[in-house]
C-alpha cells in the first residue's frame, strides 16, 4: 500500500494545541523536529507516516522528496502521485493549523482527478473534531471556515471522497491503519 | 478515547453499534439522518458511534455524488452518506452467526445456565 500524506506544516500564529506526549514516540529516530517546545503539524504528519510504515505501508509526504533542478512544486506533486504509485491520499486536517498549503494541494489534486491525470487513487480527509463536525440531522460534514474563502478545495463532487472525523490521535492512527488494511 | 482492540468485541458490547451496522447491511449508501432517526439515537451518541465504527474501518462517511460545498451558518458543508464497508459487512455476518449459535446453545442448555444469561440470549 502506498500512501501520500498531505496536511499542514505549521500551527496558526499563537495557537498552542494540547498534544498528547505519545506523539513524540511516533517520530522516527532520524527526524529533526520542527518545533522545539511543541510538535508542529509537519512533525505529527511525519510521525503518522512512520506509524503507517510500521504497519507495512509505504507512506510518504512531499517534504521527504527533493525537487529536481527543473521541477517546481506542482511537478513534484505530480511525480509523487504518479512515480510513487500513490494508491491512497490521506489528508491530515487538524484544528488550529495553517491550512492554506493543504487547500492548494487539494485544489491541485482535484484538477488532476478532473483531467484524468490521476485515476484509481482514493482520497480520504481526516478532519479533527473542531476543525469540522458531522451533523447527522443535516447529512453534512461542516468545515469551520470563516470569511468568504472560495471552496474549490472542498469541491469533491464526483471524486468518491471519504471523510473520517477523529477526536484524538490514537483514533486517527487507528482510522488510517484500518483503511490501509481494508481499503 | 481508547477503543477495544477487536471490533467484534466492541460490537458485542455496544447494542447501538450493532443496530447501526444492521441498518447498513445492504451495503448501499444511506442518509445518516434516516439511520439516526430510525434507531432513535441521540445526535451526539450517533456521532460517536460513527466515529468508533469508522475507526475500525466498518463504515464510511462518503461525500454524496453530485454534492457541492455549500455555505452554512457554521462553515462550509458537504453532503455525506453513510455506508458499511466490505469489512463491516463481513464482521456483521460473523456477529450475526455467532449470535445465532450462542442463542441456540443457550436455548438447549437453558436449565443449566444463570437466568440472566438465558434472558439475555433469548432476546437475541
Amino acid at each position: 500500500m502506498r500512501v501520500f500524506l498531505l496536511g499542514p506544516s505549521k500551527w496558526l500564529p499563537e495557537a498552542r494545541p494540547g498534544l498528547p506526549d505519545y506523539l513524540v514516540e511516533w517520530l522516527p529516530a532520524d527526524w529533526k523536529r520542527q518545533g522545539a517546545d511543541i510538535l508542529w503539524p509537519l512533525d505529527i504528519r511525519r510521525g503518522l507516516a512512520h506509524e503507517l510504515e510500521k504497519e507495512g505501508a509505504m507512506a510518504t509526504m512531499m517534504e521527504l522528496w527533493s525537487r529536481r533542478p527543473t521541477e517546481d512544486r506542482h511537478d513534484l506533486f505530480r511525480r509523487i502521485l504518479v512515480e510513487f504509485g500513490t494508491e491512497h491520499v490521506f489528508a491530515y486536517w487538524p484544528r488550529d493549523a495553517n491550512l492554506s498549503g493543504l487547500y492548494i494541494e487539494l485544489g491541485v489534486l482535484g484538477e488532476k482527478v478532473k483531467n484524468r491525470e490521476v485515476q484509481g487513487t482514493s482520497l480520504r480527509i481526516f478532519p479533527e473534531l473542531g476543525a469540522a463536525f458531522f451533523d447527522p440531522d443535516q447529512d453534512r460534514v461542516i468545515f469551520r471556515e470563516s470569511g468568504a474563502r472560495t471552496t474549490y478545495s472542498l469541491d469533491w463532487e464526483g471524486w468518491g471522497v471519504r471523510i473520517s472525523l477523529w477526536s484524538d490521535y490514537r483514533t486517527l492512527r487507528q482510522m488510517m491503519v484500518s483503511r490501509l488494511r481494508t481499503g | 478515547m481508547q477503543l477495544e482492540r477487536d471490533p467484534l468485541t466492541y460490537l458485542f458490547r455496544s447494542d447501538d453499534a450493532r443496530k447501526v451496522m444492521a441498518e447498513l447491511r445492504d451495503g448501499e449508501p444511506h442518509l445518516p439522518s434516516e439511520v439516526r432517526r430510525k434507531l432513535a439515537v441521540h445526535p451526539q451518541s450517533f456521532r460517536e458511534l460513527v466515529e468508533h465504527l469508522d475507526a475500525y474501518g466498518l463504515v464510511d462517511l462518503a461525500v454524496q455524488k453530485g454534492s457541492r460545498a455549500e455555505r452554512t451558518p457554521q462553515g462550509w458543508g458537504v453532503k455525506v452518506v453513510l455506508q458499511a464497508t466490505p469489512a463491516g459487512l463481513a464482521l456483521l455476518e460473523v456477529l450475526e452467526r455467532a449470535t445465532h449459535d450462542i442463542a441456540d446453545v443457550v436455548h438447549r442448555k437453558g436449565k443449566l445456565l444463570p437466568p440472566a444469561t438465558v434472558e439475555r440470549w433469548q432476546e437475541a
